[in-house]
Order: structure tokens, then sequence, then C-alpha cells
């Protein structure tokens, strides 16, 4: 028997193919090990946007101060965090 | 870099100090363009309707609480979020004016508020400002007469803009609707320039309405807004459905007439909902807005044969400037004439003006650091200096 495409709490290990299960309230389709890419891939987005934002504050010269270094700094090695656990979730 | 055929990624804001008038207070937040990210497609925030099936019931992501929060924090009874200021001017105009029904706003109103009267078929009534672009009660007062007379009924509805966005100004809005609720006039204050920008308390102001603009004030995307309403007056705007379908016979439960039914369904909505713990916050904080402003007006101020049109000092970010005997006597023997100015504008890393001003001109400083506040001062001073202006 198919699986019902809203059945909740389904256990993603008794299913190898892709399948729907409940996390914390929500609906999630297809691969659970696939989750942490997408997450790491929202993080990712978000770190480029935080920088974004640095980007905006510094407009038009982006002569960025001591503190503004620090939080560019702190950003692009999460980034560099999250591309890598990108890089391994989604080509193992 | 494209992010489409034909469409060039928009690097505005990131690449220069943009002072465009209308620009400034929807710039997003951080927050605002996260959410953008993830809620980018069509009805994103729809996921998780359920009956009664209508956007302020939505629970998750929070719309129902974010309603009640919008309404809190105007001090008003109740609010919907619609697509854009006008289409809250739209809805109470539709709701209150009939064909042939005088409906006053001002010399100063934007013309989308006429637009909203000429749909309902009402006829457009202009309370005058005075000499120094501001409007008094006593001119509403003087008006709602006038207007009795000429059409033997009292005005159905009163249009008044708390900040003006020609001059910047702001109006009595508090006194402008004593006087019209003695005449029973509902009245709609426009707070596109201030809802988002500075505090606003509908009741304090006497307003039966208030209007937003999201992508104007609120940080967020556009088309967004808010109206908000008093609890009497939200039962007539916000009514719900009694259509029935003749041969289904179908009904459509809670859907509000004025609104269309659901209004802001994706990105638009989440944006503004990721902006405004931000925005909340930023209202307490314009007193450093209006430093920043100082800090560029006195800088333009200082080239001579500059003036402020605006109110002066300045009370809001929005800045209407005469440079006719500056700037454009420049302009008249410039190779590029008009152009040089907006165009040395840019190549400082300065958007916003538009290209050709040379006369009378309006800038927001709205949004900027204070770094970014003397870097804009300095850069109209050494326009002013490299072209042979005297700097006072």
């Amino acid at each position: 028997m198919s699986p019902s495409p809203l059945s909740p709490n389904r256990s993603a290990s008794n299913e190898k193919k892709a399948v729907t299960y409940f996390i914390t309230g929500q609906y999630y389709y297809g691969d659970p090990l696939s989750k942490r890419a997408v997450d790491v891939f929202f993080a990712a987005m978000y770190t480029l946007t935080d920088l974004r934002v640095l980007l905006r504050e510094t407009a038009p010269l982006h002569e960025l101060d001591a503190e503004q270094k620090a939080q560019a700094q702190r950003l692009l090695e999460n980034l560099e965090r999250q591309v890598g656990s990108l890089k391994q979730e989604m080509l193992k | 870099m494209r992010c489409g055929a034909g469409i060039d990624a928009r690097m505005v804001d990131e690449l220069a100090i943009n002072i465009d008038p209308i620009q400034a207070g929807g710039r997003l937040t951080a927050d605002a363009m996260k959410a953008v990210i993830a809620y980018g497609d069509g009805y994103s925030v729809c996921d998780n309707c359920r009956k009664p099936n209508r956007l302020d019931y939505i629970t998750k992501p929070p719309v129902a609480q974010f309603h009640k929060d919008l309404a809190s924090w105007l001090n008003m009874d109740s609010a919907r979020v619609v697509p854009g200021a006008r289409r809250g001017f739209q809805a109470v105009a539709h709701t209150y004016v009939k064909p042939g029904n005088p409906v006053l706003l001002t010399s100063l109103s934007h013309y989308t508020e006429f637009l909203a009267i000429e749909e309902a078929g009402g006829v457009a009534c202009e309370i005058p400002a005075n000499g120094s672009h501001i409007v008094t009660a006593d001119a509403a007062a003087s008006k709602i007469e006038e207007t009795k007379k000429q059409f033997r009924q009292s005005p159905a509805l009163l249009f008044i803009d708390h900040v003006d966005y020609q001059y910047g100004n702001i109006h009595d809005v508090q006194a402008v609707a004593k006087v019209a609720h003695q005449y029973d006039i509902p009245v709609l204050c426009n707070g596109a320039y201030t809802v988002g920008i500075m505090p606003v308390d509908g009741k304090d102001l006497g307003a039966d309405f208030v209007v937003g603009s999201g992508h104007k004030s609120m940080a967020a995307p556009a088309p967004s807004g808010v109206l908000a309403a008093t609890a009497e007056r939200a039962k007539e705007v916000f009514r719900t459905t009694a259509i029935t379908g003749d041969v289904t016979g179908r009904k459509f439960g809670i859907k509000e007439p004025e609104m269309m039914g659901c209004t802001l369904m994706g990105v638009t909505l989440v944006g503004m909902m990721a902006s405004f713990p931000h925005v909340k916050e930023r209202v307490k904080h314009f007193d450093r807005e209006l430093a920043n402003t100082r800090i560029v007006v006195d800088a333009l101020l200082s080239i001579q044969g500059t003036n402020v049109l605006s109110e002066y000092p300045r009370k809001h970010t929005l800045t209407r400037i005469d440079t006719t005997a500056s700037f454009d006597t420049v302009a008249q023997s410039h190779k590029k004439r008009g152009f040089f100015f907006s165009g040395a504008l840019n190549e400082k890393g300065v958007f916003g003006i538009i290209p050709g001003a040379t006369r009378v001109w309006k800038f927001n400083t709205y949004g900027i650091s204070k770094v970014q506040a003397q870097y804009l001062a300095q850069v109209f001073a050494d326009i002013a200096r490299e072209n042979g202006l005297k700097i006072t």
C-alpha cells in the first residue's frame, strides 16, 4: 500500500523511498536525510543576506570600521562552513 | 549581472546612498530579505490556511497575531493588510462615498486619494494649505462650510495626510479631525509617510481610519500597506459578504468585499511581518533620523542661494529643496545642462535625485547612518565647490 501523502508520524527509517513525515508540527516532503541540506542552504542564504546588509550600511565606499570588519569576518567564516556542509550533503 | 532574461540585478542600495524620497522608508530589513527568500512562491502564506479560510485567521505563520499587533500598535481597534495605502483609501471611499457626494482632501493630497474619490463617484473638494504649506483646522472648517453650502450636504469623508508627500510637512490631524467630527464626517489619516517612520497613535489623532504604506514606510515589499479602523468604523468597512449565487446557492463565508477576500497572500505580507519588530523599534528613535537630516540640510543651506521649501527646522526626513539660485545657475552653462548634478551625485555614490533636476527637488535621508549622512553632506558641498558655488 502506498503511503498517504499527508500521513503524519511516518517513521523515516521504515521507508527507503521518499516519504512525507511530520516534524515539529509541520509536514515535510522527501528524504529526511536531505533536510540538513535544505537547512544549510537557507542558513547560507541568510548569512549572505547579512553580508548584503553590511554592504548597504557601508555604501558607497564600503570602508568597514573595526566592528564591521569583525562582523564580516564572522559571517564569511560561517558561510564557508555552511557551503562545506552543503557540499558534503549534496555531493555524497 | 542578470537575475532573469533582460532583468539586471538591482544593486542600488548596495552601491550607493539612496535618498529617493519614496524609497527610503521601504528598504527591507535583513529579516524581511530572509523572509522574501523563503516565501517568494505565490500563495506561500496559505500552507496552513484552515476554516474559516481568511488571511487574518491564519496562525502559521502568525498572520492573525500580526493583524492584532498592527491594530494595537496604531492604537486602533481593527486592522487589515492591503496592497498599498491606495487600496486602503479605495476601500474606505467605496464604503462611504456615493455618486455626487462631496469629499474633502487637501491641496497637498496624494493623487491616489483623488482616484479613490473618483472611482466612488464623489467630488473632490480641496482644503487649501496655507502659505507655509500647512493644512490647518481653520482652513478645514471654512472648506466644510463652503462645501455644505455648495452641495447642500456634509462631506461624506475627509482625507488628511499626516505628513504630505510634497513638502514632508506635518499637519495637525488632531485639530482637523476634531472639526470634521463636529460635522459627523469620518476622517481618514493618510500615514504613508509616518506609519513605520515615527510614532502614530490613531485614537490620539482622532482618526476613524489610519492608513499606512508597507513599501513606503514599513520596510516591506510592494505593494503592501495597512488599513486600521476604530471598532465603530470597522463594522462598516470590514463588513462581510452577503451575496449568494442564484444557481449554485453558494455563499462566501466571512470574506470581506472591500478587501476582495484575502489581500496579501505571500512575500509582501511575510516581508511586512518580518520587518515589524524592527519597525516598532525604529519609530522610537526618529530623533536620530532627524539628526541625520539636519546634517544634510545644514550642508545644503551652506551653499549660497539654496533654500529649504519644507517647514524648517525639519520635523521629517523628507525635504523639498530649492536650488534655483545655486545648482541651477551651474546648469545654465554646463555642457550636461541640468544632468550635471545627478551625474555628479551618481559618480560620488549618491542615488535618488531625479535626473536633470536642479531647481526644486526632494530627498529623504531616512535609514542612512550618521557616517553616510556626513558623507552625503560632504558630497553636496564638494559638488558646489567644484562648480564654483560659494559655501558660507
